[in-house]
């Protein structure tokens, strides 16, 4: 199977991979994983005061789209609110890097990070 | 042989996680002879065909039969549950947590002082879990507590992962 120049580009560069202190009150983890191929992926964000994203970390083990689909979104919520964050849809992240259907629990995958990390950060406030 | 029955019946073996390894490979032995395609070739189109049909079906029995993941999937599926549904992604949080360090463990292997160790121990550890896995299946399943089961299918699913991954590894490594 192909995989998009997208996917290849995130593949090959990806942005924002590392970890962040999980213990700070200002930082949220989300970790998940797919049970079908057996990746795992943790996503971190950094909250500011009023409630941006400040910064986004990810380190995923996993196959080429599920590693560009968590690079993708962690430049994505970069800026964002955290309600705006929350309405990323796996859509549109498998839209932007043309996955194929067999690859759409990738984009999955990354949707419920966004979602596992927001609830962490706001469980610790 | 009736096709629409599951494996178990079809094999004359007890349906559960418990499994007699060398009566499954005997029975499989035995009618993969007595459906073997060759017997039907003066049949006619339909019997070959069925033959055909048979012979395809026992192999795939058999390969999921002898695999302990891929009979606990096996018997969750016969209850109707999709154990390893992609839209499900929530995993125990210690799980992931330990999966994490396993991969990065792995990451950072190939730069040990004694790499050939540190992938046997890897290895071993990968292969006590797994033993272990089976064993909650097997006491979960039978005391019907299934989406107890289903989670550690899920579990035993990414242990398998990783033992392949290690075993590619020891392969770039040590060849």
């Amino acid at each position: 199977m192909a995989y998009s120049e997208q996917v290849i580009d995130h593949y090959e560069n990806p942005r924002n991979v590392g970890k962040m202190d999980e213990a700070d009150a200002q930082v949220g983890t989300g970790m998940v994983g797919a049970p079908a191929c057996g990746d795992v992926m943790r996503l971190q964000i950094r909250v500011s005061e009023e409630g941006i994203i400040e910064d986004a970390k990810f380190k995923t083990y996993g196959c080429g789209s599920a590693i560009a689909s968590s690079s993708l979104v962690t430049e994505w919520m970069k800026g964002m609110t955290l309600e705006e964050a929350g309405e990323i849809r796996n859509s549109s992240i498998s839209e932007e890097l043309a996955l194929p259907p067999v690859k759409i629990h990738c984009s999955v995958l990354a949707e419920d990070a966004i979602k596992a990390a927001i609830d962490n950060y706001k469980s610790k406030q | 042989m009736d096709l629409t029955k599951d494996y178990f019946s079809n094999l004359g073996l007890p349906c559960g996680y418990q499994i007699d390894l060398a009566a499954l490979a005997d029975s499989h032995r035995q009618l993969q002879q007595a459906h073997h395609p060759d017997r039907f070739a003066a049949s006619g189109e339909a019997e070959q065909r069925q033959a055909v049909q048979t012979a395809s079906y026992l192999n795939q029995a058999y390969g999921v039969l002898r695999s302990p993941l891929k009979r606990a999937i096996y018997l969750l599926e016969l209850q109707g549950m999709e154990p390893l549904a992609p839209t499900n992604t929530s995993m125990p949080m210690d799980f992931l947590l330990q999966q994490m360090q396993l991969r990065e463990r792995m990451e950072e292997l190939p730069a040990a002082a004694d790499v050939e160790a540190e992938i046997e121990q890897l290895a071993d550890e990968l292969l006590a879990m797994h033993k272990q896995l089976q064993t909650d299946f097997a006491a979960a399943y039978e005391a019907s507590q299934l989406p107890a089961a289903e989670v550690v299918v899920r579990k035993l699913q990414f242990i398998e992962k990783l033992q392949q991954e290690c075993n590619d590894l020891e392969g770039r490594l040590l060849d």
